[in-house]
């Protein structure tokens, strides 16, 4: 994108904010129909940990470890025009800009909005993005509702893990999923266009709040989206060159939800590509990650003298179709243990793996092919707020526990052969699990939130993130997170929280809101 | 003989003053309005503005807690009484359940019959003397007039520190409808079959900041009140619904010297707390405030009520309510309410200058509270302020109406207010909702 574009785009966000109203709302124009909204932020991470070893593999060993994980600059506008209580258009508009690469010698230039698609409604090029992220039109006519358009859809009751919030992928160029934790995927989930349609079942007596959800989503697959090689997070050895196929669609879910004796219930069903890929390696052998070097396979040439002369392995990204059948429920337990619970069920009959076959006297290949199987997912949840009056008079904590697990219900065999692997090579166990806890607090008439995370996967990794939001009037809000992750299984082949001991963070951010 | 005469005469006599004294005091009579004069021995009159200089001429007749906010800034305008009457199909209502109002063993109020009520003020004629009138009263402001349903199209919290200076806003919008114990709107009294076991429906969302924008509640409260609410919460940063623990209602809402539990000066599941009547006397209340607040548009097209003291106090008129009952409440269950030791909310019977003094006329209106601390000392006192009966800007056809001004609340111990101006023109009654909007799916849509 050109100077002069960027110039005009920042010259135009001060002009909105100078024009604008009095005071702290929203710019209201036809007569309050039509509003705009929005916030100018700047966000700093500084990265304290070890040197990103996916990097590793074209970087000259004097090469020194980047101190600059991200420095992004954005403006996002909501602009909604409520024609009316039936008839409302709402769009989300967002200009980035990325400028680590410029801060850090150490950091070589990398694809930072990597996501493409058709539909995107994105201008890009290495540093900044201008995207209409969302455009949709809510129709009211009875008791049917319906949104079109490019949009987010949020299912389940689960903080940071994905079982039935599979409606729309994630781009993780920028972070992972525990990353601010309370502001859950929200500027991760990607919008894709859809139609979803509530219908309040009117002839249901005998649950309060019936409804169906249904939705589709109609044209190319997209999926999630990880960090381009050389990114500060990317989570793939750079020595893996990825080509992701994009399978036409639809897919199409169904939402029953409804409240019965007080306990909210949900009944899902989602037909889709798996959004986190399964990737191939046509004719490999073993290689040593911790190497990275291939020792044969799919090899691509190397282009000449430079610093990527080392052969780089061709792997193919693949997204099967697959079965999401889940459940939700939750219950405010108000008389004795004062606490709400909630539970998430998934079971994906389909889910694609990567297999692997070994060959007696020849060696094993990895990532030769796919094997799909049968796999349950569930997360049990508890919030209870607290009083601590000797720490906070007169506001409660926030307590909330998760225990997440995964295991695979068929296939046992295989998973001890230890041939089945997921996501670019992972071991996949029969069993993993994972624990969350949260406390936050608030103080000075919410002005100053302070929040603890903390997630702990047994097999030896733990990801830990304090952080604080300050607010100063109406319109300035600052935050601060820090994010170490280790544990004693630093092995990225594992897919345990330790294989990311090297994304220790420290994060400021600052946002003018209007 | 003539001692015979004597000792008739006074037998006669002291009849007579005690027949006048048990007029006066049979419970449920409301006796005669006394003006602000009479009740000061002249020393107060209309006009009168009283300030921390001679508060001390009104300290019987406003709470301690109110008394601390003068002595810190407040004014109160003294002012005539004005207009209120209570609406002429509720007071039938109420005339033709008479009676039908009982306890039950759970301390939950249900017809004779054994159902929930189903319309009207419960207890129009409580008995001072009766163990249970603090409960009773509090049922009948439960069950005082507010519409069939309600919305509030802005209001406004303020955060006041203790410079008097404004620390940021929000604007939010606050709807409900009654599903049972319905008095206008049909169909009545009960909605459907189906929501028999619901009281009201509610649904608050906010509008501005941007950070808060879209954060949507929806509140259920049942007819048994020794349930809690049913509480749901959209999170615009996680796109979805959450479900919110109900048995904290004393937490600071969005931060501001308010928790849920002070709406309406005490807003719990009425038999989870105990109560006891404590007084019952003429005091002063912020009835008639005089401003059509309208807080939307810009700064010169705002009309908020005059402040003292930056924006901590409201400056209004005050007029003495010739009945408050004061009913001190305490949680059955300290761990439902670990702030406070105890609250003491006040609640009109008769208010105004046109009602007639005559049970089925109350109106039970809230009008103050002070709460307590867990050692027992001040430290909180909310408000209920009225602008009054009818909307200038619609003068045919709203009469039954009555308005809030503000509501609010003070931190007497760390000196911080929350005011809540109401946009007026945006309140309407008897609007029409259905119970569909009331919905998790309409907490969807709204919150984007």
């Amino acid at each position: 994108m050109e100077k002069k574009h960027k110039i005009l785009i920042i010259l135009i966000a001060f002009m909105v904010l100078l024009v604008g109203q009095e005071g702290w709302c929203t710019l209201q124009y036809m007569d309050g129909k039509f509003t705009v909204n929005g916030f100018l932020q700047s966000q700093f991470r500084l990265h304290i940990g070890g040197q990103n070893p996916n990097n590793n593999q074209f970087r000259p060993l004097s090469e020194g470890n980047h101190k600059v994980n991200m420095f992004r600059n954005m403006l996002q506008l909501e602009l909604n025009y409520a024609a009316s209580d039936t008839f409302s258009l709402f769009s989300k508009i967002k200009y980035i800009n990325e400028s680590s690469g410029g801060l850090d010698s150490n950091l070589r230039q990398y694809e930072a909005f990597p996501l493409e698609y058709p539909g995107d409604l994105k201008l890009e090029d290495d540093d900044n993005m201008a995207q209409i992220q969302e455009l949709y039109a809510d129709l009211t006519m009875g008791p049917l509702w319906l949104r079109l358009g490019k949009q987010q859809v949020s299912w389940g009751q689960t903080d940071g893990f994905r079982l039935l919030d599979v409606i729309n992928p994630l781009d993780l160029s920028w972070r992972l999923i525990f990353d601010a934790m309370y502001e859950g995927h929200d500027n991760v989930r990607e919008s894709l266009w859809m139609v979803r349609a509530n219908y309040n079942i009117p002839c249901i007596t005998f649950v309060d709040n019936p409804q169906l959800e249904l939705l589709i989503l109609p044209g190319k697959f997209v999926g999630d989206q990880l960090a381009s090689d050389g990114a500060p997070y990317n989570v793939l050895p750079t020595v893996v060159k990825v080509h992701e196929e994009q399978p036409d669609g639809p897919e199409v879910g169904v939402k029953l939800s409804g409240i019965w004796k007080r306990a909210e219930i949900t009944l899902n069903y989602f037909r889709a590509h798996s959004d986190y890929g399964v990737y191939l390696v046509p004719g490999t052998v073993v290689f040593d990650r911790t190497w990275g070097v291939p020792l044969a396979g799919d090899i691509i040439p190397p282009a000449g003298i430079g610093r990527e002369d080392l052969m780089r392995l061709n792997a193919y990204g693949h997204h099967p179709l697959m079965s999401h059948i889940g459940f939700s429920f939750n219950y405010d337990e108000s008389s004795f243990t004062k606490g709400v619970y909630r539970f998430e069920f998934l079971y994906e009959p389909d889910k694609p793996y990567e297999r692997g076959i070994t060959i007696p006297g020849i060696g094993s290949f990895t990532n030769a092919m796919i094997e799909k199987l049968g796999t349950v997912k569930y997360c049990l949840g508890i919030d209870r707020p607290f009083w601590l009056r000797a720490l906070n008079p007169r506001r409660t904590f926030g307590f909330g526990f998760q225990v997440f697990q995964r295991f695979v219900v068929e296939g046992k065999d295989k998973l001890d052969e230890n041939i089945i692997t997921l996501s670019g090579g992972h071991k996949v166990q029969t069993l993993t699990t994972t624990f969350t806890l949260s406390l936050d607090t608030q103080y000075k008439q919410d002005r100053i939130h302070p929040i603890l995370f903390f997630a702990w996967d047994p097999r030896g990794g733990f990801w830990l993130a304090p952080q604080c939001e300050f607010q100063y009037g109406d319109h300035w809000r600052f935050y601060l997170l820090g994010t170490w992750v280790g544990g004693e299984d630093r092995n990225a082949a594992n897919d345990g929280l330790g294989g990311l001991y090297w994304w220790d963070e420290l994060m400021f951010r600052v946002t003018y809101q209007f | 003989m003539r001692k015979v005469m004597t000792m008739r005469k006074l037998f006669i006599g002291f009849l007579s003053i005690a027949f006048i004294v048990g007029i006066c005091f049979i419970p449920g009579y409301a006796g005669d309005r006394q003006t602000i004069q009479e009740l000061t021995g002249g020393k107060v009159k209309p006009g009168d503005v009283i300030n921390k200089s001679n508060v001390a001429l009104v300290k019987d007749l406003i709470p301690d807690g109110y008394v601390d906010m003068v002595g810190k800034g407040m004014e109160l305008v003294i002012a005539d009484p004005g207009p209120w009457h209570t609406p002429g199909f509720f007071v039938e209502v109420t005339k033709k359940n008479m009676g039908r109002a009982v306890i039950d063993e759970k301390d939950n109020l249900r017809t004779k019959e054994g159902n929930w009520w189903d319309g009207g003020a419960p207890f129009p004629d409580v008995k001072l003397d009766d163990p249970q009138a603090g409960l009773k009263v509090m049922y009948n402001d439960l069950h005082s007039y507010e519409g069939d349903d309600f919305t509030h199209d802005e209001t406004n919290p303020f955060y006041v520190g203790s410079d008097g200076k404004l620390e940021r806003t929000i604007k939010m919008s606050w709807d409900r409808i009654y599903l049972t114990a319905r008095e206008k709107l049909d169909p009545k009294p009960t909605y459907a079959e189906k929501y028999k076991e619901l009281m009201f429906k509610q649904f608050a969302y906010v509008q501005e900041p941007f950070d808060l924008k879209g954060f949507g509640n929806l509140g259920i409260r049942y007819n048994d009140s020794t349930q809690r609410d049913d509480s749901y919460a959209y999170i615009p940063a996680m796109r979805r619904v959450r479900r919110l623990a109900s048995a904290q209602r004393f937490d600071a809402f969005v931060g501001s010297d308010a928790t849920l539990g002070d709406f309406r000066q005490l807003d719990v599941p009425t038999a989870t707390w105990k109560y006891k009547l404590v007084s019952m006397k003429p005091m002063l209340a912020m009835i008639h405030g005089g401003v059509w607040s309208k807080t939307k548009g810009t700064m010169e097209e705002k009309v908020l009520p005059p402040f003292t003291e930056g924006y901590k106090f409201l400056r209004v008129k005050w007029e003495v309510v010739p009945e408050v009952y004061g009913v001190e409440c305490m949680p059955k269950d300290p761990k439902d309410c670990p702030i406070y030791s105890k609250k003491v909310v006040f609640i009109a019977g008769v208010i105004g200058n046109t009602a007639p003094m005559e049970p089925v006329h109350r109106t039970w209106r809230t009008l103050y509270s002070v709460a307590y601390d867990i050692s027992g000392k001040l430290m909180k006192s909310c408000w209920n302020s009225w602008y009054g009966y009818g909307d200038p800007e619609q003068p045919q056809g709203t009469e039954d109406i009555f308005y809030e001004m503000c509501y609010g609340c003070y931190d007497n111990q760390i000196d911080h207010s929350s005011p809540w101006p109401v946009n007026l023109p945006g309140r309407k009654f008897n609007v029409g909702f259905t119970p569909e909007r009331f919905s998790i799916g309409y907490l969807q849509k709204f919150g984007k």
